[in-house]
Parts: structure tokens; C-alpha cells; sequence
């Protein structure tokens, strides 16, 4: 290949690249934002189940839904 | 893959002890600016951070001259004047409305990796610059691993939504593929050049956020980050006649 057409080929690839890798910021606002919208809805504790479980704290890089599912033994008996 | 692919003895060093140093150089300035960029695109609006962290030809600049010994030229200072004016612009009219920490984090990138770019320079000697694309690729991998040893190897948040997957995804092929054209693109036109076309990514990364994101900015903002870009392709201008007399003692000669 001639230098004019490595150079011209290389501007594309440059342009590509930065096409491409422009798109890494945004696209980690969009990962975020699930993680941070969907905090998990708790309902009003009743003043009987006060105390008897802790409250659910948020934990960075934990799945909430995971929690939610797990079956909820009573602290005492697990 | 594709790098191996096309030649499989780029892939390897020439000896055990220069792969031992791409490796240790690239776990270090590859895997710590991206933890504090990824925090600080958290914290911060896309186009705030990518503003900011393409400060870093004004924080390299002084590095090269501090560890490698290079002039100042003018140029260099010209372009540190439009950086911080556009700096000033860019954070001025936002400063209330954007978190500190992601400001300083961000700034702590940008410093880390101008570090990253003036090393750069002296552990490639004589190395091709896609042997060290691969290594920055694998060693960051490997840190990262080691760090969350004990966790799920799929982590739940990249399952949590189609959304998120998509997301993870992108990020993975953006991020490698991005990588592997800008090392190549150096390849065919040299760092200078692709340097001033990465300068591009800023701009690029503010219009997707509008139309991606409803991120918008200030027309003062804007301004300020446009000469941000017009101070990193002022510093990357392929030197001529008449700037050449006009550089400035290096700290060789202090």
C-alpha cells in the first residue's frame, strides 16, 4: 500500500477508534442506572417485625433481588 | 484475538523480563485510572468527566519535562492556557451543580494517566505498540480478578436487566475495539496524529449523552470544553520552523 493510502486508511481507523471508545462513558451511565434506580421496595414495617429482623442496608455490588428471594429465616433459628 | 490473529508474534515480548515489565507498568497505570475514571463517570455527567479527563496532554507535558527531561515549547504552554481557561469555563458554571469528589477523582485520573502516557513512552522503546495494547488489556484483567476473588465470576448487576447486559456488553467491545483501532491507528499515522483525532472523543461522548442521555450543557460549558480539544490539538501540532527556536530550557539544563 502507497504512505497517501496508509495514511488516509490510518485517519479512519483513528476516527473509528474514537467513534467507538467515546461510547464506553455512556454506556456506563446506562450500567449504573439500573443499579441505582432499583432500590427494593420495602414495605412499612409493622411495629411487631421491628426488632426482630435488622433493616436492609444497601450494599454496593449486591443484588438486592437475591436478597428478596432468599427465604427469610429468623435470625434465632438460621 | 484479532491482534494474534492477524500476527501471533506480536503477541509476545522479547524476553521474560520485558514482558514482566509491560505487565507491571500496565497492572499499575492501566488498572488504578480506570477504577478512578469509572468512579468518576459515576459521579459525574458524561461530558463533565470527559472533558476533564482529556486535561491530560497538560499534565503530561509537565511530566515529560520533570522525568524524561523534554523542552517546553510554546506550543505546550499555549496549550496549557486554553486548557485552564476551558477548565475554568467548564467547571465555573457548574461547580455547585457537579459533586467535588467526582471533580477530584477525575482529576486524579487524568494525572495518572498523563503518568501512564509519559512512562509509556519509555517502556516501549523497541516494543510494538500492539504488544502493549495487549498487555494493558491483560494485566488490568488480572488485577481486577485477583481483587474480586471470592465473588461471582458473572457478577449479578451485569444480569440485573437486559439494560444492564447490553450495557456490560458495549462497554467490553467499545472498550477493546476502541483500543485496538487507536494502537493500530498509531501504527499507520503515528501517536501525534492520533492523538489530535482521539481529541475528538469528548466531543463525541457529550453528543451521545444528549441524545442517549438528555445530558445538557451549558453553552459556556460547551465552550469550555471546546477549548479543552482546541488545547490538546494545539499541543499535538506537528512542530514547524518557527516554533522550533522558541522552545524553552528544558529541567536538564536548570
Amino acid at each position: 500500500m502507497s504512505q497517501p493510502q496508509v495514511r488516509k486508511g490510518g485517519i479512519l481507523v483513528a476516527l473509528a477508534s474514537a467513534v467507538i471508545y467515546s461510547g464506553v462513558s455512556v454506556l456506563a451511565k446506562f450500567a449504573y442506572r439500573p443499579r441505582e434506580v432499583r432500590v427494593p421496595v420495602q414495605p412499612e414495617p409493622s411495629a411487631a417485625a421491628q426488632g426482630a429482623l435488622p433493616p436492609r442496608q444497601h450494599h454496593p455490588g449486591r443484588d438486592h433481588r437475591a436478597l428478596e428471594l432468599a427465604p427469610t429465616v429468623p435470625a434465632q433459628l438460621a | 484475538m484479532i491482534i494474534g490473529l492477524l500476527n501471533w508474534r506480536l503477541l509476545f515480548p522479547r524476553n521474560w523480563h520485558e514482558a514482566g515489565v509491560l505487565l507491571g507498568f500496565s497492572a499499575v497505570f492501566v488498572t488504578g485510572p480506570t477504577l478512578l475514571y469509572f468512579t468518576a463517570v459515576r459521579l459525574l455527567p458524561v461530558s463533565t468527566a470527559m472533558f476533564l479527563f482529556h486535561c491530560y496532554p497538560a499534565f503530561a507535558g509537565l511530566f515529560a519535562w520533570i522525568l524524561l527531561h523534554e523542552r517546553v515549547t510554546r506550543a505546550y504552554l499555549a496549550s496549557v492556557g486554553v486548557i485552564g481557561v476551558g477548565l475554568l469555563l467548564l467547571l465555573g458554571v457548574s461547580f455547585r451543580s457537579v459533586s467535588g469528589i467526582g471533580v477530584l477523582t477525575m482529576l486524579a485520573c487524568t494525572v495518572a494517566y498523563a503518568l501512564y502516557a509519559v512512562l509509556s513512552q519509555r517502556v516501549i522503546r523497541g516494543v510494538d505498540p500492539r504488544t502493549l495494547g495487549l498487555y494493558n488489556q491483560v494485566a488490568p484483567a488480572v488485577v481486577l480478578s485477583l481483587l474480586t476473588i471470592g465473588q461471582p465470576a458473572f457478577y449479578p448487576i451485569v444480569f440485573s436487566s437486559r439494560t444492564a447486559t447490553l450495557a456490560f456488553a458495549g462497554i467490553g467491545l467499545s472498550a477493546a475495539g476502541g483500543m485496538f483501532l487507536f494502537v493500530q491507528g498509531i501504527a499507520m499515522i503515528g501517536a501525534q496524529r492520533a492523538v489530535i483525532i482521539d481529541s475528538l472523543e469528548p466531543v463525541l461522548s457529550a453528543l451521545y449523552a444528549l441524545v442517549l442521555l438528555g445530558e445538557r450543557m451549558t453553552l459556556v460549558a460547551l465552550a469550555g470544553g471546546l477549548l479543552i480539544v482546541a488545547g490538546v490539538v494545539i499541543s499535538n501540532l506537528p512542530a514547524t520552523r518557527r516554533n522550533v527556536p522558541t522552545t524553552l530550557p528544558s529541567a536538564n539544563s536548570q
